[in-house]
């Protein structure tokens, strides 16, 4: 488990923090209950748009670039490029983040994954002939890795203000037996019979991405998927929070008090 | 991918809406599936899919003696190759293809590093730590019409069904890292836990909640919003699954959708596995086999 960056960051208490009592976990966590999560926005100062993400131990930078005049062919709608890498030290194993250009396997199907969660919600008929890149870089992989890399990628789009009908947050649940655990750590993530990712459009209400690893029974893989969608519309409401605190602060700067 | 225009889309998600297809089949219904068996002489395991004579898919097993990973001393390996040939859709001319090979690759890849064909990989282990069969599985798409992850899975199923192995001695040495082996090439095994292996079910919905069809042609898939593909185990476990495209579902269809590809998987399973049983059969009686041919 990795170091904490900043404290007291926010803390999430599941439904069921008062009921189930003895399911506590190894961190002292209750099964429904998320990290401490800790987000901010805007931190690269060449990039568009960034965002940041914590959630326990796992950190994640991602950096927008445009929209900018695509290179390449003319399209009527834009283009959105992703790029997810885990650092080398992010502490997960089979990851690349290595040196040179080729992506692991992994990594590429996880790219283009994060653009289609990302694209559902991007209104890309907007910026014709124009790219968007969106990349990556989970720096600390403590568990649920690439569920953050959708929350942080998501944060980072809007603060590079690009259009989007909709924000979307990733959350993992890990099935450990018989028990449902929310948001694993790495070592949870290892014991688990099996894991199941969602990307969550919260005001559509809409799965737009699902990733199911090692086994699940049919009515736990549903169950599952309910719990994740239930994690990822309370983060995305932490996330509109940090988004509209940027925006106040963005315009008291420019000596404007009211929207 | 078929470009096809707003009003064929249109044409295809109003049939969808009223549950009919350009094809005639109801909603779940799978084209009619050809599989054969043992079709590679020179692959210890093999077999071909075809599906609505559209999707054709090839796969080819070569075995090899190799050293188990170190985090599993007790499993062999099963490693996926899949090719999609530029003969398939001029979209895979070039580097075209690699995009799905990989995505193809890694579907393959989860559904057999799931706990659910744990058994399979270890009946592969030779010397626990020391020594273990690695399968490597070759796939070639050869023909696209749709349906690629339900095609594919099927016929590394059937491949594995009848791969056989040469008999392995091992010959005991002084100590215990000693131990030598001796692939005898006069005697065979198949793998008994083969038919833990599961299968993949792809539903796409089509925009509008709780519509979903199985086994898409590629025009269906071009229009498709939103897919889900599955990994069943005969036990009717999911081991693997993934989304494609841009649209997402709603909770209700999602959990809807799930239900009828563990059940369509379940069947799909049912029934190949009664045509291989009588497929091994025949083979092991040495009854002659009238092969399908390439080009039936």
């Amino acid at each position: 488990m990795g170091a904490i960056t900043y404290g007291p960051l926010v803390r999430i208490d599941g439904e069921g923090a008062k009921t189930k009592e003895r399911d506590v976990r190894e961190d002292g966590r209750r099964w429904d209950e998320l990290r401490p999560i800790y987000m901010r926005v805007g931190m690269l100062s060449t990039a568009t748009g960034s965002g940041y993400f914590e959630g326990g131990g796992t950190k994640i930078f991602c950096a927008v670039h445009g929209p900018r005049p695509s290179a390449s062919n003319y399209t009527i709608d834009g283009t959105m490029h992703c790029d997810v890498r885990w650092a080398q030290f992010s502490g997960r194993e089979g990851a690349a983040g290595r040196q040179g250009d080729s992506m692991s396997e992994e990594e590429r199907e996880l790219s283009s994954s994060l653009q289609r969660t990302l694209a559902s919600a991007v209104r890309l008929e907007n910026y014709p002939k124009c790219r968007i890149d969106v990349s990556a870089f989970v720096l600390e992989d403590g568990g649920g890795g690439f569920a953050a890399v959708t929350t942080a990628a998501s944060l980072a789009l809007a603060d590079a203000g690009v259009e989007m009908t909709d924000i979307m947050a990733g959350s993992t649940v890990a099935v450990i037996g018989k028990q449902l655990v929310v948001d694993p750590s790495a070592r949870e993530e290892a014991i688990a019979d099996g894991t199941v990712r969602v990307g969550f459009a919260s005001q559509r209400a809409k799965v737009t991405d699902l990733m199911q690893n090692g086994e699940v029974d049919l009515e736990q893989f549903r169950e599952a998927i309910k719990v994740c969608c239930t994690a990822s519309a309370q983060v995305c409401g932490l996330m509109k929070e940090c988004l509209v605190k940027k925006a106040k602060k963005w315009l008291k700067k420019r000596g404007r008090s009211e929207m | 991918m078929q470009f096809l225009s707003d009003a064929e889309c249109e044409y295809i998600r109003n049939g969808a809406k009223d549950g009919i297809r350009s094809d005639g089949r109801a909603m779940l219904d799978i084209r009619p599936v050809t599989l054969e068996t043992t079709v590679l002489p020179t692959a210890s395991g093999s077999a071909r899919v075809r599906i609505g004579k559209v999707t054709d898919i090839l796969v080819g097993i070569k075995p090899e003696v190799a050293e188990p990973s170190q985090d599993f001393p007790d499993e062999g390996i099963i490693s996926f190759t899949v090719e999609c040939s530029s003969l398939a859709s001029p979209d895979f001319v070039g580097r075209g293809g690699a995009d799905l090979s990989a995505e193809l690759g890694q579907l393959l890849t989860r559904l057999y590093t799931s706990p659910v064909t744990r058994e399979l990989r270890r009946s592969l282990s030779i010397i626990k730590g020391k020594k273990c069969w690695i399968l490597h599985i070759d796939a070639l798409v050869l023909d696209s019409g749709g349906n690629l992850f339900g095609a594919l899975s099927l016929a590394v199923r059937a491949a594995l069904r009848v791969v056989i192995l040469p008999r392995v001695i091992v010959i005991p040495g002084e100590a215990d890292d000693d131990d030598e082996i001796e692939v005898d090439e006069e005697e065979f095994k198949m793998l008994e836990r083969s038919r833990d292996a599961p299968i993949a079910v792809t539903l796409a919905s089509q925009g509008d909640r709780g519509i979903y069809m199985a086994d898409c042609t590629s025009e269906e898939e071009s229009c498709a919003t939103a897919s889900i593909t599955m990994g069943v185990s005969p036990l009717g476990k999911s081991c693997g699954a993934v989304s494609a495209g841009t649209g997402g579902i709603d909770l209700d269809t999602l959990s809807s959708m799930l239900k009828d590809a563990a059940q369509l998987g379940l069947e799909i399973l049912d029934a190949t596995d009664r045509f291989l049983k009588t497929d091994i059969d025949n083979r092991m009686s040495g009854a002659p086999i009238v092969p399908i041919g390439f080009f039936s």
